[in-house]
């Protein structure tokens, strides 16, 4: 899922710098640009980048990540809580600021191949939920922001043990909070 | 028998129920109501039942893959279950989503009969309304249901009645979606809680809490997101800056004007 | 009615306004090696080097890195552009000065309180993070960075609505926006940098105000009880003020290309329907496209959600077919001189396309699930800036020294600059794309084993970073004497 739009980057890159390289060299050879030719090549040029961008449009505006697959239950359901500086994962609702240390737990396990709703919130600033794989690729993400409860429907494929890490700079140790999600 | 006797066998059967309900693994904490969230997902186990006219029948099939909305309360209730009731039923006529919605009131005390519950139909006044349905089941199978769903109730021996809360539970393919745990039902809610139970859903929503000028409020009536004040907030600065640009060239074409540029 | 524009009989360059704006140059100059050395220092940190660094000072330092960094090139944009506009209109340099005053007090404010006390809250101080440190840093801190927030916010509104006045004074709205060339009459002849410019100070303005409303809101909850803001509505309000802030500071620099290209390729660039069309339309959309920063705000509706991937898909047609196009046009075959100004506003427009490129694709929502908050981020707006509008401003400000002190240039210092800058700035980009694909993500002080990548690609960067800063440095040197010599002649 990140292959091929940065893909799509590295060859864009690359077209541009071609097409300015290009141009740069042609003023060693200075000639006469005939304003028609130019604007028919701008044309062209619009009509291709308004058709890209619509082909991008029709093939992704389907995949919001919102969940949408409203048919489906899910399997479980996760109570995600963020607080400065760890990620609660539970059943049940999770922990308070008056009960964080005693409700409070860092990882949860959760079956493979079945529908999981994380449902996440934070008590404090924002977070970013975040799920990293084994191999260390990302999952999926979604924020955790105080007073609302965001819900993020994943199907794990794959067993082992998924990282939770937070996305949304929240303070000194931002870095060091996480959560894991084993997946049996 | 006597009265003194039945009394003494009632008291009786009610502390063997209590007991065996305390026995059941794990008693829950009676001050704190339970648990909205711990019990969605739950597979309802599909118990037999006889309904308020006699026919034999059980869970799926009054489902009859509708979602399905459960409550659990008993005709002797001298507390939550009657006023529970009554304004579930007025939020009910008020939900715009009526039809394909299943309704099941079971009743919880052994010693409720099909008539009983029938008597309860009536006095809501839905006794004819197929999507009502009102029942009784085998106390074990009722411990059984009720256990998956976090419901319970103990017997008050000093008030000859039984402790129990007042939640509506939602119900989709056989699973606990969503818990309203209230004694009185709000169409609001309600709402809600059948769209969970229909499949609806909505990505997010927002926490009660104090927040104001929110930019969107969910109406879970209408199910759909409303603008909030916030938004308003969020529209100051192209207003702002519309109007000063507008005031400030109105204002360099008059200097043109007057010549005092 | 239209007026026929009249030439401004003022010799530019007064020795006022050249005091005025080489002040503002060299502060900058001060500043930007400063700034930028303190990014050299979070990518060392990030490296796994200094690894007795407590990570609260990484965070204060990338707080004072992102805040600088904004800043400055907003103020360097503005004043860049402010002096191109004298050639057309005439602004009043005393609020030029008192910008100057209020963005150096605002300097000074963030620097105590990001060096002293520690102040780690990000630059866009996402709310409700200023009011938990968590103990990091004192309260005076948090203090000082809305006092130094209201301070600029207060000079930066004056100034860009001084300029904004300077053209209403000219021209009427509708020619400013070159409404008239839509029409097909085409007169008055206006040109370029007017349209930008007013299409720019009108979308400051929304922005500034934007930060206004934040600051009050946050200023109400502070100061009453039993008020709580709305983390989603803040959001928003946060990211229309930043968003704005450092499009419109792009947009500057391309007005620079606009103004001074023409003078290296012997063409002109005036304005037509084209560029009148492609500017009223970013005018518009830029309201917009902010909303790509809330994709993973589950709380945003959908159609805000969709909105934000349009806007942003389509503000990319007016840049690319319109100046970018242009800009290969204007160099196609010319007899273009290349001296330091057109390399640099030439490969500024090339990085700006790159980095917008990359913007679009960050700004599908689709890929954002995968990209938000890695170093994606960084790595896309360090394009368009760094090796973009960094480039067209200080191409622009070259020629601007070079013009007044007449002091020719070098061919090998202006290889030098060239070859580092380019090698250099592309390279330590590429380490942030790099890590992005791989999921690193952004603004950690140093990265957990599931990371790991993260600091491969860091130790890399620096090798990029610091051939960056010696072309930088080499730069500074050469422009830095100039300014010098043009406030003595």
């Amino acid at each position: 899922m990140v292959g091929t739009p940065f893909l799509v980057f590295l060859v864009s890159a690359l077209l541009i710098i071609c097409v300015f390289a290009g141009v740069a060299v042609s003023t060693r050879q200075p000639r006469h640009v005939e304003y028609a030719r130019a604007q028919r090549l701008r044309g062209l040029f619009f009509l291709s980048l308004a058709a890209i961008l619509v082909v991008f449009l029709v093939l992704t505006l389907p995949r919001l990540p919102y969940p949408v697959e409203a048919a489906t239950s899910p399997g479980r359901i996760v109570h995600a809580v963020g607080k400065q500086y760890a990620w609660s994962l539970t059943d049940g609702t999770g922990p308070t600021l008056a009960n964080w240390d005693t409700a409070f737990s860092p990882s949860i396990t959760v079956p493979a191949n079945t529908q999981v709703e994380f449902r996440v919130t934070t008590l404090d600033v924002n977070h970013g939920f975040s799920l990293y794989a084994p191999d260390g690729h990302l999952v999926a993400q979604t924020q955790a922001m105080p007073g609302y409860m965001n819900r993020l429907r994943v199907t794990f494929d794959r067993p082992g043990t998924y990282t939770v890490l937070c996305l949304e700079f929240c303070g000194m140790s931002h870095h060091r909070m996480r959560g894991v999600v084993e997946v049996r | 028998m006597c009265t003194r006797a039945r009394r003494l066998i009632v008291s009786a059967a009610g502390l063997l129920l209590a007991t065996q309900v305390a026995s059941a693994g794990g008693r829950q904490d009676r001050s704190i109501p339970p648990d909205q969230e711990r019990y969605v997902s739950a597979q309802l186990p599909n118990i037999a039942l006889t309904t308020s006219t006699g026919t034999a029948t059980d869970l799926q099939r009054v489902a009859n893959s509708r979602p399905l909305l459960l409550a659990f309360v008993f005709t002797r209730c001298t507390g939550v279950c009657s006023p529970f009731l009554m304004s579930w039923r007025t939020a009910d006529q008020q939900m715009s989503r009526r039809a394909g919605v299943a309704r099941l009131v079971l009743s919880f005390d052994p010693r409720d009969k099909p008539a009983d519950m029938a008597e309860v139909a009536r006095h809501l006044g839905v006794e004819s309304d197929p999507a009502w349905t009102f029942g009784v089941a085998a106390p074990e199978d009722i411990r059984r249901l009720t256990q998956t769903v976090g419901f319970w109730y103990d017997w008050d021996e000093s008030r000859q009645q039984f402790d129990h809360p007042a939640m509506l539970a939602a119900v989709r393919d056989g699973r606990l979606v969503r818990l309203l745990i209230t004694g009185t039902v709000t169409s609001g809610r309600l709402d809600e809680l059948v769209r969970e139970a229909i499949g609806e859903f909505i990505p997010s929503y927002p926490l009660p809490g104090r927040a104001r000028f929110r930019c969107f409020q969910y109406d879970a009536r209408s199910g759909r997101i409303t603008l909030d004040w916030g938004f308003g907030l969020l529209l100051i600065p192209v207003f702002t800056v519309s109007l000063s640009t507008a005031i400030m060239f109105a204002a360099g074409a008059r200097l043109r004007r007057t010549g005092q540029t | 009615m239209t007026l026929v524009a009249e030439p401004v009989a003022v010799d530019t360059y007064t020795p006022r306004l050249v005091r005025l704006t080489f002040t503002w140059v060299l502060t900058a100059l001060v500043l930007f090696p400063v700034l930028a050395v303190l990014g050299f220092l979070m990518r060392v940190l990030q490296a796994g080097f200094l690894a007795s660094v407590p990570p609260e000072w990484f965070y204060a330092v990338m707080t004072l890195h992102g805040l600088g960094m904004v800043g400055l090139w907003f103020v360097a944009g503005m004043a860049g552009i402010s002096v191109l506009l004298a050639r057309y209109v005439r602004p009043t340099l005393a609020v030029s000065w008192i910008a100057y005053g209020a963005t150096l007090a605002g300097v000074l404010l963030l620097l105590a309180a990001t060096l002293i006390g520690r102040l780690g809250v990000g630059w866009y101080f996402l709310y409700p993070l200023p009011f938990h440190s968590g103990g990091t840093w004192p309260g005076w801190a948090t203090a000082s960075l809305f006092a130094a927030l209201a301070i600029m916010g207060v000079g930066w509104t004056l100034w860009a609505g001084d300029l904004l006045w300077a053209i209403a004074r000219r021209y009427g709205l509708s020619e400013a926006l070159g409404w008239q060339y839509l029409r097909g009459t085409g007169t008055p002849e206006v040109p370029p940098i007017i349209i930008i410019a007013t299409v720019s100070f009108i979308g400051v303005l929304a922005g500034l105000v934007a930060a206004v409303v934040v600051l009050a809101l946050v200023a109400f909850e502070q100061f009453t009880t039993g008020f709580t803001n709305d983390a989603l509505l803040i959001k928003n309000l946060t990211f229309y003020f930043g968003h704005m802030l450092v499009n419109i500071t792009m947009y500057f620099g391309v007005a620079m290309v606009y103004e001074i290209m023409p003078a290296y390729t012997a063409k002109p660039w005036k304005s037509n329907a084209l560029v009148a069309a492609s500017w009223n339309l970013v005018l518009f959309l830029v309201m917009f496209a902010y909303l790509h920063h809330l994709y993973m705000d589950f709380a945003q509706p959908e159609w805000l959600q969709v909105t934000g991937q349009l806007a942003s898909y389509l503000i990319s047609v007016p840049a690319a077919v319109v100046t970018i196009f242009s800009t290969l046009v204007l160099v196609y075959g010319s007899e273009t001189k290349w001296k330091l100004p057109s390399l640099m506003l030439y490969l500024g427009v090339m990085g700006w396309a790159i980095g917008g490129v990359a913007a679009v694709i960050d700004s599908t929502v689709a890929v954002n699930s995968r990209f938000h908050n890695t170093l994606w981020v960084p790595a896309h707006f360090h394009t368009y800036y760094v090796m973009g509008v960094v480039l067209m401003i200080l191409g622009a400000v070259f020629h601007l020294a070079t013009e007044l002190s007449r002091v020719s240039e070098s061919l090998a210092s202006t290889r030098a600059i060239v070859t580092t800058v380019g090698i250099g700035g592309y390279g330590f980009l590429l380490m942030f794309y790099l890590a992005g694909v791989a999921g690193v993500p952004r603004r950690y002080a140093n990265y957990p084993v599931e990371a790991a990548q993260g600091i491969f690609y860091a130790k890399l960067s620096l090798i990029f970073i610091a051939v960056l800063l010696a072309g930088a440095l080499i730069y500074i040197w050469e422009t830095g004497r100039r300014c010098v010599r043009a406030l003595a002649v």
